[in-house]
């Protein structure tokens, strides 16, 4: 596997919260530096930032202090337009808790990525969108129940509609938050397999876990705790 | 063109194409995220159908009710005209009559085609004398007002629209044998403590008694004659002096107006038809217009309170969805939705449920209006502006309704949204 330089980067990233009129200081000089094609986890105890390590890395949420680098350029000083516009072109995002609208199909889930995720250099007619819509759900097998809501499927399967949703846009990166945190092991496995073979396709990932099984699947594995990034 | 212009051209194309895919793209999300939940559909669009329902139908029973009175009204200002001297200012600066109705008016105008019935009208001056049941004088009694006493002659009842309470109208043998004879308007009868004639009740003008022989009821042209007490015109000219006619009533058929117009001031005066006018009675058109605008206040009033209530459900069901919808706020933003696009969203849900609450009720609206008008036999009335305006008021409604709820949901933070479980 080879990486390519410098697709995220955090330097001396601090994340401070103010509660009760005290300050909280969840992250303290975070450095991290994620190349290209690189499939990076990390870990930690409950509290320890992860969540909030991940928000900072999906332009959710704006470090206190420090620096982050998206494909080189500084975020610091992007508006709301331009941060919702590197989310919908360059991020797919799962989360553990699935993030589905139960009233849709599991296509048009999938399809809710391209509504937010065009860009003036690659702008999609109906025919394409749909066509990488079946192509993701193709990928993650369940090209068959595209029709289905997600009500009907098992966790395993609506993990993998979230992960469909996520790369049909092509991203660069994906952000997985505790992604097999509702599976059980033989789902957690597919679930994990599915990530291996995007990532072993060029697709950059970071997972988010507290999972040790989860964190030996990626290429490098760093530990969040108290704030700091061993 | 060179290449830097076709390609900033292309792009422009692009961008414009990608903004007006995301506006669809967004306007279908809305439509969908309503369609998706009925119940809330339901609740919202319930507030909006019920305000522009009472709107329109408050409004369209009022056009109705209005259209009611002006029909009753432009009957009976069809079939009634009033004649009367033209008038010149004299050295003294009031307005005198320029002629005078000659001694025959009643038989010059009921021969015209389209007079249906003539009555000529005249104010009694009392000259200080007093109007009572009794014929005692009471030097310690206060002085009160006494009604307004009018002579007549002719039809009277036809030609002003009458309609007796009780008794008979006097006659052309009581005019002309000068016969002390009182018809009571009906507020004068009870001003005068006058319930019944069966009794032969007789009123006093002055040291005369008059026997009362009837009650007027109503007058749809001249109210002022139910405050009145009215004489014969050859008896009041016999007891008092100066009594001069200044009206002249006609009935006429219905579509004659212009005929006897242009007619009657012919035959009153064949060399100087300019000394009379012609006019419709002017005493509903006041009543007629002040009655309209009313009720129009009326009703609007209560569609618009009605209509605020509805806004104010629309704007309660918004912002309950919203506190629902938060982890698919926080789907959205992570999806790389904008705040003004998530406001966009919210917005345009709104203004969709607000626009079928509008559809609904204005459609239901129309339906009482039509189903109250059929089962009353009056003719539906309703401006159809008001049917399709209101309709989109709905919308505008639910728009306004939704610039609170959608501020709120641009506002969360997606971190915290994302915190929130969803399916």
């Amino acid at each position: 596997m080879t990486s390519i330089p410098g697709l995220i980067e955090l330097r001396g990233v601090t994340r401070a919260f103010t509660a009760n009129g005290q300050s909280l200081e969840v992250l303290r000089g975070v450095d991290l530096l994620v190349d290209r094609g690189d499939f990076v986890a990390i870990t930690g105890s409950s509290g320890a930032g992860k969540s909030t390590m991940l928000n900072i890395l999906g332009l959710l949420d704006r470090p206190t202090s420090g620096e982050y680098l998206f494909d080189g350029r500084p975020t610091a000083a992007l508006g709301d337009r331009e941060r919702s516009g590197v989310r919908g072109a360059g991020v797919g995002f799962v989360f553990q808790s699935f993030h589905l609208l139960s009233a849709r199909t599991v296509r048009e889930n999938v399809l809710l990525a391209f509504v937010y995720g065009e860009t003036e250099e690659r702008p999609r007619s109906t025919s394409e969108r749909l066509a990488l819509a079946e192509d993701a759900l193709s990928r993650v097998g369940l090209a068959r129940r595209s029709a289905a809501h997600p009500g009907t499927l098992s966790g395993g399967e609506r993990q993998r509609v979230a992960i469909a949703r996520a790369i049909c846009t092509r991203p660069r990166l994906l952000l997985a938050d505790e992604p097999t945190g509702n599976l059980d092991r033989r789902n957690s496995d597919a679930v994990l397999d599915l990530v291996e073979e995007l990532n072993a396709d060029g697709l950059t990932v970071v997972v988010i876990t507290h999972d040790e099984a989860v964190a030996r699947r990626a290429h490098r594995h760093r530990v969040l705790e108290g704030g700091r990034l061993s | 063109m060179t290449a830097v212009v076709k390609a900033v051209r292309r792009r422009g194309a692009a961008h414009l194409g990608v903004r007006t895919r995301l506006l669809r793209d967004i306007g279908g999300e809305a439509l969908a995220s309503v369609g998706a939940r009925p119940g809330r559909l339901l609740l919202g669009v319930l507030g909006t159908l019920v305000g522009i329902g009472a709107l329109v139908m408050t409004l369209g029973l009022g056009q109705t009710a209005s259209g009611q009175l002006s029909s009753r009204f432009d009957a009976v200002a069809a079939t009634h005209a009033e004649v009367e001297p033209a008038t010149a200012e004299g050295s003294d600066g009031t307005a005198r009559p320029v002629a005078a109705f000659p001694d025959d008016s009643l038989a010059r105008v009921t021969g015209l085609a389209g007079v249906t019935a003539a009555a000529l009208l005249a104010p009694v001056d009392l000259g200080g004398r007093e109007i009572t049941t009794v014929p005692v004088l009471d030097p310690a009694r206060a002085p009160t007002t006494p009604p307004a006493v009018v002579a007549a002659s002719g039809d009277l009842l036809t030609a002003v629209g009458g309609r007796l309470e009780r008794g008979r109208m006097f006659d052309r043998g009581h005019d002309e044998r000068h016969d002390r004879v009182a018809v009571l308007g009906a507020e004068a009868a009870e001003r005068l403590g006058i319930t019944s004639i069966d009794s032969r009740p007789t009123v006093f003008i002055g040291e005369h008694a008059y026997a009362v022989i009837g009650i007027l009821a109503s007058s749809e042209t001249r109210r002022s004659l139910e405050s009145a007490v009215i004489l014969p015109l050859g008896t009041a000219r016999a007891e008092f002096p100066g009594v001069t006619a200044s009206t002249l009533a006609l009935g006429i058929a219905l579509g004659a107006g212009r005929l006897v117009a242009h007619q009657a001031p012919i035959a009153l005066a064949p060399s100087a038809p300019e000394a009379f006018s012609v006019s419709a009675p002017g005493e509903p058109t006041t009543f007629q217009t002040g009655l309209q605008g009313d009720l129009d206040l009326i009703f609007l009033a209560i569609g618009v309170i009605t209509l605020l209530a509805g806004a104010v459900g629309i704007a309660t069901t918004t912002l309950s969805g919203i506190a629902e919808r938060i982890g698919e706020i926080g789907l959205r933003r992570a999806l790389g939705a904008t705040r003004g696009q998530i406001a966009g969203q919210f917005l345009a849900e709104s203004a969709a449920v607000g626009l079928l609450g509008g559809l609904m009720g204005s459609a239901a609206g129309v339906v009482v209006v039509v189903g109250v008008s059929v089962a009353q036999g009056w003719t539906p009335v309703l401006d159809l502006g008001l049917a399709f305006g209101a309709a989109a008021a709905g919308g505008v409604v639910g728009l306004l309704a939704g610039l609170v709820p959608s501020s709120r949901a641009a506002a969360i933070e997606p971190a915290d949204a994302l915190r929130t479980t969803a399916t």
